[in-house]
């Protein structure tokens, strides 16, 4: 008895192919999304310092989407915006860059969240959003 | 324990002044008191100038020496749970800070007297010079009385973490519990996020405290923020007691972290 042949191969590895293609360029087109995005929002510098954000003070408009650019100069500091849930450790000469968009109209502390000295207490910021 | 009213008075300005047996584990449980008592001091911040804040800041320590050496019955010990000096960059003035605040706190009658670090005194070189003058090691655990105390320490990092070697000792050591122990810790900072806008927190806190919950019987005792503060986490109760040097301005009544300027009419009021 000879056994039924199997279907050729050929037609699954295609599809297979076809939908791995069709996955690259979608991935593709993301990737290439991400930088124009980005180009797209507003950077924010802010410098990080004994003992201060500068500017101390961001005024935005709700919803509006920025990227903080922060760069520490001195010392590792935290940044921390808790009610956004980001933060993070930057050592001086280090940046860090955050994208947010504030929900809602209102002030949104940072603060420095790493003992960095004497006047540490004093080193915070806001976001307002309005 | 016998405590005559001039006693209770002078308690009553204290940082923080902690009767065992009125703790979790000595009532609930109907388990004998062990009663002693210990006094809290926190926040003492030695070396610390601004006289519209204090203009009297080189009396507060000696004062409240002077206060638990005249207590008639006194405690079983004393135990400073950190920033002990205010903090500088210069390692002189650290060291020579510390070893004034040393040489004051040896006045005290009590024998028994623990130290802590807060970040004042051991983040910026972390822990370097307080360890040449106080403990080497800033995590421990003793037993006093049937009490089983554990002292952490969240300030040695400046990044605020009490660390995954600290969290493993904390595992061990509470290991070689029986469950109904009563425990005590001690730390300079909250171990629960009381305000993350104002630095209040400590970022690996809830492991710790993860750690502690299948515990029945513990209490937490910290300082750090200037006020008398209460709390629980589950059944863990967290009691915050005051500065010595100054008081902050309440919480959620200011925007940012604000020192009270010095009330001539009231001086040291809102100080332990």
């Amino acid at each position: 008895m000879t056994r039924p042949q199997r279907p050729p191969v050929l037609a699954p590895t295609r599809r297979r192919l076809l939908w791995w293609a069709g996955g690259v360029s979608l991935e593709a087109l993301v990737l290439t999304m991400r930088p124009l995005r980005a180009d797209t929002a507003r950077v924010i510098e802010i410098v990080a310092r004994r003992f201060e954000f500068e500017p101390e003070v961001i005024p935005l408009r709700v919803g509006e989407e920025v990227i903080l650019q922060v760069t520490s100069i001195d010392y590792l500091h935290g940044f921390s915006i808790p009610s956004l849930a980001i933060r993070a450790d930057i050592a001086a000469g280090q940046t860090f860059r955050a994208t947010i968009r504030p929900p809602r109209a209102g002030t949104y502390v940072i603060v420095c969240d790493n003992f960095c000295g004497d006047e540490h207490d004093d080193m915070s910021g806001k976001i307002v959003a309005s | 324990m016998d405590f005559d009213r001039r006693d209770f008075l002078r308690m009553g300005g204290m940082g923080g002044v902690v009767f065992v047996s009125g703790l979790a584990g000595c009532t609930a449980t109907g388990a004998p008191a062990g009663d002693f008592y210990f006094i809290q001091l926190t926040d003492i911040h030695w070396g610390f100038n601004n006289p519209n804040v204090n203009p009297q800041g080189e009396e507060t320590l000696p004062r409240v020496i002077a206060a638990v050496n005249a207590l008639e019955v006194q405690p079983d010990f004393v135990v400073f749970t950190g920033d002990l000096t205010q903090t500088t960059d210069d390692l002189k003035v650290r060291r020579a800070r510390l070893a004034s605040f040393r040489e004051h706190a040896s006045k005290l009658k009590v024998r028994d007297v623990r130290y802590m670090p807060g970040e004042h005194d051991a983040a910026l070189d972390r822990g370097e010079v307080y360890a040449e003058l106080f403990e080497p090691r800033f995590h421990a655990s003793f037993d006093h009385k049937g009490v089983h105390f554990i002292v952490l320490d969240n300030v040695s990092d400046p990044r605020v973490f009490l660390g995954d070697a600290q969290l493993a000792w904390l595992r061990s050591d509470l290991a070689a519990l029986d469950k109904n122990q009563r425990v005590i810790v001690l730390v300079h900072r909250p171990l629960f996020n009381l305000a993350p806008d104002w630095d209040w927190a400590t970022k690996d806190g809830a492991k710790a405290i993860e750690l502690l919950m299948p515990y029945p019987n513990v209490t937490v005792f910290y300082g750090h923020i200037y006020h008398e503060h209460h709390h629980r986490t589950g059944h863990i109760e967290h009691h915050a007691a005051m500065s010595t040097m100054f008081p902050l301005a309440p919480l959620g009544s200011v925007e940012k972290k604000t020192q009270v300027r010095w009330d001539v009419a009231a001086p040291f009021r809102g100080l332990g």
